[in-house]
């Protein structure tokens, strides 16, 4: 394995149901790294991120998946999130009759438990609580009220990120996290991501649109279709993205997938060719 | 339906001649003899017993516990810090008895001692609110006890401590039955809290049938609980009626022990306008126990307001059924009624049944129910796992959080938490048995 990897995904295929949906993924994430992965509809992004967290109903049918030097795949989901990983959810649960704090505090101990660490009490837990949440910019009265029971769009999110600065991950997987924001709270809950962004902490943002990294800068830009990664650059491959679509992806998805590029395809302009992107 | 067994109408017949009292309750005890008589142990064929089978219970052959029961105080009785009786085998243990502060406009008394000293006192209302003509149970529960608690509070009274009735039934070397019974008299404007805790102990057959009646005044208030803990070979009926008058209010959270028998009924008479009353309930059963809840609210005048929230949580084998109407007679222009029943069945061999029943003879009335029955959400269940929480865990926080409610609205305190204790404990008995879902 690749010794400087915080994440190494090799080959990694995926079905959900009778269908395919990962098809041979590579990835390799370093420490302080942000990758943003983009793709159409149905692309099998959000499959990517469930499959990392153990997300039942998905099936890994080959490939690998080392986090830290720890087969990730081999792990139940509670026990990736004890190894550091973390996945905001696109679309976060509600479940009315359990407290925020509660549940948190419950997380939290799990994890310290896990790192060989003492567990928080009650009231250092709701000081550590509020501290983090100040860094959403999410409103402490919420943390008293059930999980995500009542919250606005925005509040969900917020609440993910929040979730995700208690528990401290190495990796931290953003699924989709801008759908359904308006401008404000992208703007609040990037500035949370940002402010969460480390030498030692590995970030994968999933998003359909440019428009988040705007606002997180990402170090490198996937471009998966077809259950793979078709192209790999740096952040002007983004903006590249938002003038182009992915109609290119659709019909040329298996030339782009042994790497011959997009070059040619229909409706782009030769001048608008994404830019050769190094890989990472 | 097994008709009503001669061993059973003779104990009736026995009671009768024992039980010497005031005319109106002999007549009482006769009527509910002939009921009973009439009924017997219904079986699964009949109205109102589709979920439970009340036809194995004749075959048992329970017999009334005899007269003289343990005096000793058995342990697991909790200490709510108020005024206290304690039963043993149907009949009061003064020494485990606490009387009410003497300020409080709380009076707590054997029925046994009122009906020997002064009938009088509750002639207008003993007996005549719990209606046996339909009630097998509750009928023979009138022809056959013996003692039990008055507890009155009067006009205005406000007491801050909780009144607790504890009844402990003891198995023995054959089945043994006991009939408590119970009597809440809430006066004009009063405010009171009534804790019920019922021990069944030991693994012998025992049934434990008990009626409780309340009569709630002019704007008085009564917060009514019921904790039963029984042995899975327990046999246990409970009925529970209540009368509210004008503005008066009756709210209850009960938590029925499961067992080889157990039903409950608890029926609320909106008898006058601007009263209202909420029924809470949490079953929770396992391995091949069975629960049986039916909840009646009978809305007789304009303007009142109720709420059923039934819960059930069910593992191993176990079934659960819940059986809920609402009347709404005519006239009673702007009800509010709403019943909620949902059930989490944590295997596969789990059943929960709910049949809400709507009756309603008015217009301009707002009534709703709404039913679930289902496993644990596994999104729910993904997103606690994937914050590092274990699956076990993870299930126990999200019964906690279905079941929680069962809870709300009992102020904080002693009582509330003998009663989360007590619902934590049989969830975790259940989720230890349920599996993986």
């Amino acid at each position: 394995m690749n010794p400087d990897a915080l994440l190494e995904v090799k080959n990694l295929r995926a079905r959900a149901g009778a269908a395919d949906i990962l098809k041979g993924i590579d990835l390799i994430v370093r420490p302080g790294e942000v990758h943003a992965i983009m793709g159409p509809n149905g692309s099998g992004k959000s499959t990517f991120a469930h499959v990392l967290a153990g997300r039942p109903g998905v099936t890994v049918t080959g490939g690998e998946a080392i986090l830290s030097g720890k087969d990730l795949l081999a792990m139940k989901p509670e026990t990736r999130a004890r190894e550091g990983l973390f996945l905001a959810l696109q679309y976060p649960v509600e479940i009315p009759g359990l407290s925020t704090l509660h549940f948190l505090k419950a997380a939290a101990n799990a994890v310290r438990r896990h790192r060989g660490e003492p567990e928080l009490d009650a009231v250092d837990f709701l000081a550590l609580a509020k501290e983090r949440a100040a860094i959403v910019e999410l409103d402490p009265a919420l943390l008293d009220r059930s999980v995500n029971e009542g919250f606005s769009g925005g509040e969900k999110k917020r609440n993910e990120i929040f979730q995700m600065a208690i528990l401290d991950p190495v990796l931290a997987i953003l699924d989709e996290t801008d759908s359904g924001l308006d401008i404000d709270a992208l703007r609040i809950v990037s500035k949370g991501v940002n402010a969460l962004r480390g030498n030692s902490r590995g970030m994968i943002v999933i998003t359909h649109y440019q428009r988040l990294l705007d606002y997180i800068a990402p170090d490198v830009v996937h471009v998966i279709a077809g259950g793979r990664i078709v192209k790999s650059g740096g952040p002007d491959l983004a903006k590249w993205l938002e003038v182009n679509g992915y109609a290119w992806t659709e019909k040329e998805g298996a030339a782009v997938a042994q790497g011959q590029g997009p070059e040619g395809t229909r409706g782009a302009a030769p001048g608008a060719a994404p830019p050769k992107g190094e890989a990472p | 339906m097994i008709d009503a067994p001669g061993y059973a109408l003779a104990d009736c017949e026995a009671a009768a001649r024992t039980h010497r009292g005031p005319g109106w309750l002999s007549r009482l005890r006769r009527e509910a003899t002939d009921a009973f008589a009439r009924l017997g142990f219904p079986g699964r064929a009949e109205e109102g017993w589709r979920f439970l089978d009340a036809s194995a219970v004749a075959l048992v052959g329970f017999r009334p516990a005899p007269a003289r029961g343990s005096r000793e105080a058995p342990a697991g009785i909790p200490d709510f810090g108020g005024p206290r009786l304690v039963f043993s085998d149907g009949r009061l243990v003064p020494g485990l008895s606490t009387p009410p502060p003497a300020d409080s406009g709380l009076r707590v008394d054997s029925l046994r001692d009122v009906l020997a000293r002064s009938p009088g006192a509750v002639e207008s209302v003993l007996g005549r609110i719990a209606d046996v003509s339909a009630k097998p149970f509750a009928a023979l529960n009138a022809a056959l006890f013996s003692d039990g608690a008055l507890v009155r509070a009067g006009k205005g009274a406000s007491p801050i401590v909780p009144v607790h009735l504890a009844f402990v039934s003891r198995a023995g070397a054959s089945p043994r039955a006991t009939h408590p019974r119970v009597l809440v008299v809430a006066d004009e404007g009063s405010r009171c809290l009534v804790v019920e805790t019922h021990h069944v102990l030991g693994e012998g057959s025992v049934l434990e049938n008990a009626v409780t009646e309340l009569a709630i005044g002019r704007s008085a208030r009564v917060s009514h609980v019921r904790i039963s803990r029984a042995p899975a070979s327990a046999f246990l009926a409970a009925c529970v009626q209540a009368i509210v008058g004008p503005d008066g209010r009756y709210e209850s959270w009960s938590l029925p022990a499961a067992a080889a028998f157990s039903r409950e009924d608890a029926e609320a008479r909106l008898a006058a306008p601007a009263a209202s009353c909420e029924l809470r309930c949490l079953l929770v059963g396992t391995g091949e126990e069975r629960l049986d809840a039916h909840a009646t609210i009978d809305h007789a005048t304009p303007g009142g307001r109720s709420r059923q929230d039934y819960k059930a949580v069910l593992g191993g084998r176990a079934r659960a059924g819940f059986d809920g109407r609402i009347v709404v007679r005519p006239g009673a222009d702007r009800t509010d009624a709403l019943q909620s029943s949902r059930g989490i069945i944590l295997s596969e061999g789990a059943i929960f049944q709910a049949r809400p029943r709507l009756e309603i003879r008015a217009d301009d009335v707002r009534c709703a129910h709404g039913a679930s029955i289902g496993r644990l959400d596994e999104n729910a269940l993904f997103y606690l796992t994937s914050r590092g929480i274990g699956a076990s865990g993870a299930r126990r926080l999200l019964l906690e959080a279905f079941a929680g409610s069962a809870a709300s609205g009992l102020a904080e305190g002693s009582v509330r938490e003998a009663f989360e204790a007590a619902a934590r404990e049989r969830l975790d008995a259940a989720l230890s048995e349920g599996g993986p879902s």
